[in-house]
């Protein structure tokens, strides 16, 4: 779905930024974000672009809400970030805003040839 | 509802009250209401979480031009069909890929050999060009609002020069006007897509309430922001005001993501263009202005529109129909019989965002 989803940034690289979605971590444009954006922010992925910047005081809500909304439905959100062979993890996002910073999944996502997401076989169904 | 009550975007208590909430508007305009959203997003929720069981009566929500996949037309899907044939790698979204063009789908072209390859995002197609400097690469761009942002990001951003875009990339605010402009097409207020408006902010639907005298609402994607949205509407039909409100703030500002907005109409231009099944419709296709010209894989490549008609059984598909807001998916003969999602013959049935594949999905009419 259309949804958006919202992650993290954990670095940023000129234009890219890798940014976690409940321990999946993925590259995340920041062309068309609109906003400044630091590590530690939040923004809303579509496509592989930040199309907002979620402001401080909406995270914790946000995050609620998607937590609410997408644990019933984790392969929407896998394919919202292009991760459809990856596990999304809850329960230690709250931690993001107390200061302790959630750990990287070591569930990195394959890019590149072979990529099960890549194969159109695999009935992907990105939006668009 | 009280103003400062904070939504639980699931709490049954706050859907009944707003249930209760549309039986008493529906009751004061004492006249049936039919209400259309124009966004698949919009469609799942309604069927996932059985919304249109609590409608009243008298009151439905009809499917809109909302699925970007649905509406791209089959001479689209014909032309990224025959830059593949031509050699070259075409890289397209994972709804796209097994879309019917008038011949064969971009499936059917690489079960035959052609080179198309299912990217996630414009910048994977991109990463993909520069990785096969050899080839050259296409990327079937579809998609609303929402995606011609990024694929005009990364035109700006110098994309290689065996890298070229064919796009099929559609806005939606025009749609609307010849929706509304449809004799047959009754409807009384729009339900906006609250992602689509992300990027172009509430305001540009201004001058569409003030032309057509009709209600807009902005609405989320939850249960209660769905209802939250329709009770809005609700109360404009009922006193009989067109009016523009936006019900999902915590996404929407007026004025959208003007750097989105600012890069999508520095690189496409608005042209007339058909959308599939529903009607050729001024300045809803978005190409490639002048100064992109280089990357513009329409004038990269020589396609010559194909002769002869469509399959004869896609002539009987009523996707037109359902995305005009006309017919409902079950009013299809083909629908789940000849047309399933392994075997579809219209996109609708094709894409997750489109309304016979929604339906199909949650076993027909979802009412329930």
């Amino acid at each position: 779905m259309c949804l958006g989803i919202p992650g993290e940034i954990l670095e940023i690289d000129g234009q890219v930024a890798q940014a976690e979605f409940w321990n999946v971590e993925k590259s995340v444009r920041l062309d068309i974000v609109g906003e400044e954006v630091s590590v530690g922010d939040y923004v809303l992925n579509h496509a592989g672009f930040a199309i907002r910047k979620i402001p401080d005081d909406e995270v914790a809500e946000t995050m609620a809400l998607y937590e609410s909304f997408l644990s019933g439905d984790e392969a929407d959100a896998l394919e919202e970030i292009g991760a459809t062979d990856a596990t999304l993890e809850f329960g230690d996002r709250p931690a993001a805003r107390t200061g302790e910073k959630p750990v990287a999944s070591t569930d990195r996502v394959p890019r590149g040839p072979g990529d099960a997401r890549t194969d159109p076989e695999a009935d992907s169904e990105d939006d668009v | 509802m009280s103003e400062t009550e904070p939504l639980q975007f699931r709490d049954p208590e706050q859907a009944e009250q707003l249930a209760d909430r549309l039986e008493t508007l529906m009751a004061d305009i004492d006249e049936p209401v039919s209400l259309m959203h124009v966004c698949g997003s919009h469609e799942q929720a309604i069927a996932k979480f059985g919304l249109r069981s609590l409608l009243p009566d008298g009151l439905s929500v009809r499917m809109g031009p909302g699925c970007p996949v649905c509406v791209t037309n089959m001479p689209e899907v014909d032309e990224a069909v025959a830059i593949a044939e031509q050699g070259a790698t075409v890289a397209t979204y994972g709804d796209m890929f097994r879309v019917p063009g008038t011949k064969k789908s971009l499936a059917d072209a690489r079960a035959d050999g052609a080179s198309v390859e299912v990217v996630y995002s414009a910048s994977e197609a991109v990463e993909l060009a520069a990785a096969n400097p050899e080839a050259e690469v296409v990327f079937f761009a579809t998609g609303f609002e929402t995606t011609a942002a990024p694929t005009a990001a990364i035109l700006d951003a110098d994309p290689p020069s065996n890298f070229s875009v064919l796009s099929a990339h559609k806005y939606v605010p025009p749609a609307m006007e010849v929706v509304a402009e449809m004799p047959d097409v009754d409807i009384d207020g729009f339900l906006a897509a609250g992602h689509a408006a992300t990027i172009t902010g509430y305001g540009l639907f201004e001058p569409f309430v003030e032309t057509y005298e009709l209600p807009i609402v902005v609405g989320g994607f939850e249960p209660i922001d769905v209802l939250l949205a329709i009770e809005r509407l609700l109360e404009y039909v009922r006193d009989g005001k067109a009016g523009l409100e936006n019900a999902y703030p915590r996404c929407v500002s007026k004025a959208g993501n003007e750097q989105a907005l600012e890069t999508m109409w520095d690189v496409f231009e608005k042209t007339s263009g058909e959308w599939r099944g529903i009607a050729e419709i001024p300045g809803a296709n978005l190409v490639l202005r002048d100064a992109y010209a280089e990357y513009d894989a329409r004038r990269r490549f020589d396609v010559e529109p194909l002769d002869g008609g469509p399959d004869p059984l896609t002539e009987q598909c009523i996707c037109g129909d359902i995305m005009a807001g006309k017919a409902d998916p079950d009013e299809c003969d083909l629908f789940g019989e000849e047309c399933t999602p392994s075997n579809p013959v219209g996109a609708c049935m094709v894409s997750s965002e489109g309304t016979c594949k929604i339906w199909d999905e949650y076993g027909g009419h979802p009412n329930l």
